[in-house]
């Protein structure tokens, strides 16, 4: 599992790494009962505050995205279904990109319509290059 | 409206100065400074140049003493001297203080036996990443090398306090990131508080959980991340042709930036009172961002001016 | 997973244990002056100065030691090169890093005089051995004609008196071979403007400082000569007239003088107002 975060991000640390660490399940790339990399590891790592790393720890265990097994660490729980977690992933994203439209002054159809349209574009472009 | 906390209370701390004074023949290092560092904290103090930050470390240590006011470093004054001292590891702003004639060896070895607490293999591991050659003389050392060495004198005998004085100044991008990772390890293993005094505060951002901004001798802001992230907005705002502030936001609007018909403002507090306010005024609020912690100490240390 | 340290601070333990025990601080500071070249080059120049002087005198064939008064004098300025090598690159302004260890700041640096002063009184004994044998050695040996142990302990106290009292320009300054000259200049200017020019209370002074009943001469040297002055200039020729009560009392004065000095130049570095 690679998480990332970035500086210039408006969600707070911690946010960042919950948010990478959903990511990292439903995509697959953490399997339930698998565990996440320990306090420590991660903050030297990712050169957090390993207090930041703990709070988002905290937080996914109370969300029951993982689990604490005591004197082990903490695991990914047991896939409950996927598909809330992806709704739960696909509107952080939407959320996101809401924002900058908004910003932008566009309205939600602009925004809707481009999104339609980009991936159509792309659409079109994979099957021209397959 | 709620104003910028100048007091971090309610925790045990392990630093706390109420209105230090400090003058010198020229000029006046600490004006009122007040500083409440809790337990365990990763604090970052930012200033400007000369705005007092290495004469507080001193002062923390023992190494000057105050004309007015009080101190305490886990409840003791530092003017007791080497017990308090004991329990600080300290990265100097200047990295010629050591011993140039000796080689990197000989100053960790001079070092350890002044620290009964010195833990060998540990240092071993620092020195390893550090790459520290250590048969080399100090007086041959780079600015980088020094100041690495000095890093491990500072953390191998695990303090309690740890005071840096511009820590990252001379170490390449490399070494930085190195520094960044071994000091997040050593915090996750040590139960350690940690006041860095800075001005690149950006380099800070991972590990901070605290932020105190100091100007002219004494400290006009001090404050929690989480505080941070809740009460401090910028607010982009877009309003009529001709409009007139009228939105009474008093010292809690810290920094601004006014074009003809948009504006940023910086504002502390709590987001819904700023927004009715600001709509009250006629104002439209188009976005409502929180502040990098850059900008945040940027919009702190303007404050006023 | 690993869980943060919890926060407990048994403050009263972790004291005792994270400072350093004296005698560790002085085996530190013996290795610091080593490491600094302290040992070997203050050696070099006691050895250096005392065989100088040694050489000077005209009478060296009939060499009658330890009643000679010259390799004394040759020590007594060798030990002079003493105080910087101690306190080399620890000026005031760069003792920063010796003043944040752990360690009381007065104490610290009695140790670390005291730690120079071991390299100071070695050196003498080594320069003492070689001497000895050239004395013995001398067809016209007057050797041990004096039954007294205090000569040879004139030769210990005289260089540490000076060792102590010139401690005090490096503790005080980043320049101490400048100020040491300066210091000497200035005092044989004032002295010698005093007695031109008849300045009564300063020569008054500088006498009873130098040369009165318990001044800083008979403390250096008054296990041989009371008045080495006088044979300087050639008034006396007697080599060798001591008066030990005056001496052993001297002596007490002015290290008692050296200790006090270095203490409070110890306590107005540690306290002083600029950073």
């Amino acid at each position: 599992m690679i998480i990332s975060i970035t500086q210039n991000d408006d969600r707070p640390i911690y946010v960042q790494i919950m948010d990478e660490i959903r990511r990292a399940i439903v995509i697959g790339t953490l399997r339930a009962d698998e565990p996440l990399p320990s306090v420590r590891q991660l903050s030297a790592d990712l050169r957090v505050n390993p207090n930041t790393v703990q709070q988002a720890y905290r937080e996914l265990e109370r969300d029951g995205v993982v689990y604490v097994r005591r004197g082990q660490g903490t695991f990914v729980a047991e896939a409950l279904s996927s598909q809330p977690d992806r709704d739960k992933l696909a509107s952080s994203v939407a959320e996101r990109a809401l924002r900058d439209a908004y910003r932008s002054g566009l309205t939600v159809t602009e925004l809707i319509d481009a999104i339609h349209s980009m991936s159509n574009l792309q659409h079109d472009g994979k099957r021209a290059t397959g | 409206m709620t104003t910028v906390p100048r007091l971090i209370q309610g925790r045990p701390l392990a630093v706390r100065t109420d209105g230090l004074i400090k003058q010198f023949r020229d000029k006046v290092a600490l004006s009122g400074f007040s500083l409440t560092v809790p337990e365990g904290a990763f604090f970052v103090l930012v200033g400007p140049n000369g705005s007092g930050k290495t004469t507080a470390f001193r002062v923390m240590l023992g190494l000057c003493q105050q004309d007015a006011g009080s101190i305490t470093v886990f409840g003791r004054d530092p003017d007791e001297g080497a017990a308090v001292r004991a329990n600080i590891g300290f990265v100097p702003e200047r990295h010629t203080d050591l011993f140039e004639w000796m080689t990197v060896r000989q100053m960790l070895d001079h070092h350890a036996a002044y620290h009964p607490a010195w833990d060998d293999p540990y240092a071993e591991q620092l020195i390893a990443e550090f790459a520290l050659r250590m048969n080399t003389k100090i007086q041959k050392l780079s600015k980088g090398e020094a100041r690495r060495v000095q890093l491990v004198m500072a953390l191998a005998h695990r303090p309690a306090l740890l005071l840096l004085d511009e820590p990252t100044d001379g170490l390449d991008p490399l070494a930085r990131d190195r520094m960044f990772g071994l000091l997040a390890d050593h915090i996750a293993d040590n139960p350690t508080t940690v006041i860095v005094a800075t001005h690149l505060v950006y380099e800070m951002d991972r590990l901070a959980d605290h932020l105190g901004v100091m100007r002219d001798g004494r400290v006009i802001a001090q404050v929690t991340r989480d505080d941070l992230a809740r009460h401090l907005r910028r607010y982009t705002v877009e309003v009529p042709d001709g409009w007139r502030s009228t939105a009474t936001l008093g010292s809690s609007l810290l920094r601004r930036n006014d074009s003809q018909r948009e504006f940023q403002w910086t504002v502390w507090g709590d987001e819904r009172a700023v927004l009715r306010k600001l709509s009250m005024s006629g104002a439209f609020v188009r976005d409502i961002a929180p502040l990098t912690f850059q900008d945040a100490a940027l919009a702190l240390l303007s404050m006023y001016e | 997973m690993n869980i943060i340290a919890p926060e407990v601070q048994t403050r009263a333990v972790v004291r005792s244990l994270r400072q350093p025990r004296l005698p560790r601080v002085f085996q530190q500071q013996l290795k610091l002056i080593h490491q600094a070249g302290g040992s070997s080059l203050g050696m070099l120049v006691m050895g250096g100065a005392a065989v100088l002087f040694l050489g000077m005198d005209p009478r060296i064939a009939k060499l009658a030691f330890p009643h000679d008064y010259l390799p004394l004098t040759g020590m007594l300025l060798g030990a002079l090169a003493f105080p910087p090598l101690v306190w080399r690159g620890q000026g005031p302004r760069h003792r920063n890093y010796h003043r944040v260890l752990p360690v009381d700041q007065l104490t610290h640096d009695l140790l670390k005089i005291a730690a120079g002063a071991v390299y100071l009184m070695l050196s003498v004994a080594l320069v003492l051995i070689p001497v000895l044998v050239a004395a013995l050695m001398s067809p016209v040996s007057g050797l041990v004609t004096d039954p007294s142990m205090l000569v040879w302990l004139n030769f210990f106290t005289g260089p540490l008196i000076v060792y102590l009292l010139v401690s005090c320009v490096p503790m005080l300054t980043d320049r101490p071979l400048e100020w040491m000259v300066g210091l000497t200049a200035s005092f044989v200017g004032i002295t010698v403007l005093a007695d031109s020019y008849g300045v009564i209370p300063v020569e008054g002074l500088i006498d009873l400082v130098m040369r009165g009943p318990f001044g800083l001469m008979v403390a250096l040297n008054g296990a041989y000569v009371m008045q080495p002055w006088l044979r300087y200039a050639g008034l006396s020729a007697s080599g060798h007239n001591p008066e030990y009560g005056a001496w052993i009392f001297a002596t007490i004065l002015w290290l008692g003088i050296g200790i006090t000095a270095v203490c409070l130049a110890s306590n107005f570095v540690n306290s002083r107002k600029s950073a």
